[in-house]
């Protein structure tokens, strides 16, 4: 067996009993941040290293190729970014730090092997250690009035989706014979016309309709955004949704040929869509206005996906690489002004340019971004996903997303305008922001323009990591 | 005794939404009739006999809504754990020789890794079972 390939999951097994280990120990938050920081930096590294591997493991159950590879990248950056943020982590107990970083270790480990899967089973076992570990982590909150009734909810919710997803796996077994996403590929074409195939692919997709928050399983986001740590927020919008994402183009590549599983990902692009951008004008909390606007992403990159053609694909997955800049740049502003670790409302911004500029700077260019306002990393992105769905066909749904980021322009300016128009009711003094947050500040909004600017080196990884998929 | 050499012993059946919309239609509505039919027809004279929860014959006591001490549901979730331990140990035991070296390392590593569970349920006194521990 070629070891090498597996290397980036064994540097995160190796930091999860480390974390295991140090939750017996005595407690030291300082210990646990930098062991969490020093191991996630390995990981970044580890996972770009062995980049160009490709390699089948597992009685070829487990795929390590181009598009797994990239994002493993993706993922290994985001939980790097996202445990940078934990410096003052004061949304949870200190002698619970381990058990917090343990939890996010192996969530992330999960999603890595989620992506690499190309077998039923596989893919659904990684699914369920890394939603387990998020059910965990969101009870990890203190000081949190009803957090059971938040986790229970995700809980039920996610149980509903894997139920779901049990059963389609089982419909798409029976009429196919085969579990391996390779054989499937050559045998799915010919029976997807039957309905037990289709509704059991549908189903099958629902687990990750679910970690993406598409339309019948969206309700969690909301709550869970609001309930959970502000850091535990950001990994949920940021590299769970990239994984998802991995996943649904992953799977929809196997059953491209069928046009009523388009229909379908159409009705529910649409409507997710709609819900989200509808739900989040009227929304007064930052963290559920912008779990809300992750409900309309992802329909966005459903246009990508549904369009089943190799710049959908390519789309979908820079699209991905786009949302964990842009939400992770939103979640650190958020995170830095509310050092307390309590929720913000989108009031409390106020005066945010003259207590930080540079994070008003950051905060405005990911707004734009996600609005898909050039030229950021976010406009294009919505610009491959969208001429990709017209080289389709699918005309009426380009504008309805249009029409849908018309929309949600309305409250990502609502937003900006109390970080920059609005004057504070009393004076706020400037916000304490490190060498270190003004670097990675600068650093992501760099990415931001730097990449709408010059997205060429990007679209081409997007491009040949989904070409591996067909 | 002839045996069947009907490849399709049962009636030609070909899958197709129709069949599965009648069948679900049908299903709603005949539910729907028989619980209404049983609701108006039926007799309804309750007297506190019948109202009572039925225990096998012995008369109820005591509210049903008791508050179990936190201990024994620790002890089910563990109990579940290392049950599950049991069943793939036992899994692995059936075909340990055809299985061999790899499949002993491996049954070991799982092991291993229950062990270091156990200890951390130890260690943050998960198995303290007195009424009033000190927080850990």
């Amino acid at each position: 067996m070629n070891w090498m390939a597996f290397t980036p999951e064994l540097t995160y097994v190796a930091m999860a009993a480390v974390f295991l280990g140090l939750s017996m120990a005595r407690e030291d938050h300082r210990r646990d941040f930098h062991t969490a920081l020093v191991f996630s930096a390995v990981g970044v590294g580890v996972s770009l290293a062995s980049a160009g591997v490709t390699a089948d493991l597992f009685a070829e159950s487990y795929r390590v190729d181009l598009f797994s590879q990239v994002f493993k990248v993706l993922l290994a950056c985001g939980f790097f970014l996202v445990v940078v943020l934990c410096n003052e982590l004061s949304g949870v107990k200190r002698r619970l730090h381990p058990e917090f970083y343990l939890l996010l270790t192996t969530s992330t480990l999960a999603l890595m092997l989620l992506v690499s899967s190309v077998h039923l089973l596989t893919i659904y076992v990684s699914l369920e250690l890394s939603s387990y570990s998020l059910y965990v982590l969101v009870y990890l909150r203190k000081n949190r009035p009803r957090r059971e009734s938040t986790v229970v909810h995700y809980f039920l919710i996610g149980a509903s989706a894997s139920a779901v997803m049990v059963f389609g796996i089982a419909l798409l077994y029976g009429s196919t014979r085969t579990m391996y996403a390779v054989e499937m590929a050559r045998v799915l074409p010919s029976v997807i016309s039957q309905p037990a195939a289709a509704i059991g692919f549908v189903m099958t997709l629902a687990g990750f309709f679910f970690k993406l928050a598409v339309f019948p399983f969206h309700f969690w986001a909301p709550e869970v955004y609001e309930g959970a740590v502000n850091q535990l927020t950001t990994y949920i919008a940021t590299a769970s949704k990239a994984a998802a994402i991995a996943l649904l183009v992953r799977l929809t590549a196997l059953g491209d040929s069928s046009a009523a599983l388009a229909q379908v990902l159409v009705v529910l692009s649409i409507v997710t869509m709609t819900v989200g951008n509808v739900s989040a004008i009227v929304q007064k909390d930052l963290k559920r206005l912008l779990a809300y606007s992750s409900v309309a992403h992802a329909g966005y990159v459903l246009i990508g996906i549904l369009s089943m053609n190799p710049a959908g694909y390519a789309g979908a997955v820079f699209y991905s690489a786009a949302l964990v800049t842009l939400k992770f740049t939103c979640f650190m502003v958020l995170v830095k002004v509310a050092a307390d670790g309590a929720n913000i409302t989108v009031d409390e911004l106020a005066g945010l340019h003259k207590r930080s500029p540079i994070l008003a700077l950051a905060l405005m260019l990911s707004l734009f971004g996600l609005c898909g306002i050039p030229p950021t990393i976010g406009f294009i992105g919505k610009l491959l996903v969208f001429t990709a769905a017209v080289e389709k066909g699918y005309f009426t749904l380009v504008l309805i997303a249009m029409i849908n980021v018309v929309i949600s322009l309305y409250y990502y300016l609502l937003v900006l305008k109390a970080a920059y128009l609005t004057e504070p009711k009393a004076g706020l003094p400037p916000l304490p922001v490190s060498a270190g947050d003004r670097l990675l500040a600068g650093t992501l909004i760099v990415l931001i323009v730097g990449i709408g600017f010059y997205p060429d080196p990007v679209i081409q990884i997007a491009r040949s990591a989904a070409a591996v998929l067909l | 005794m002839q045996p069947i050499v009907d490849p399709f012993p049962l009636s030609p059946w070909i899958p197709g939404p129709f069949s599965l919309i009648a069948y679900a239609f049908a299903v709603a509505v005949i539910t729907a009739i028989l619980l209404f039919v049983s609701s108006w027809l039926g007799e309804k004279k309750p007297n506190p006999e019948k109202l009572r929860p039925y225990e096998s014959g012995v008369i109820p006591t005591g509210t049903a809504r008791l508050r179990f001490p936190v201990p024994f549901y620790l002890v089910a979730i563990f109990f579940l754990i290392f049950d599950v331990e049991g069943a793939f140990i036992f899994a692995w035991a059936v075909s340990a020789e055809s299985l061999g070296w790899t499949g002993f390392l491996e049954i070991t590593f799982f092991i291993f890794v229950l062990i270091v569970g156990l200890f951390y349920v130890w260690k943050k006194g998960g198995l303290d079972w007195r009424p009033q521990r000190t927080r850990k």
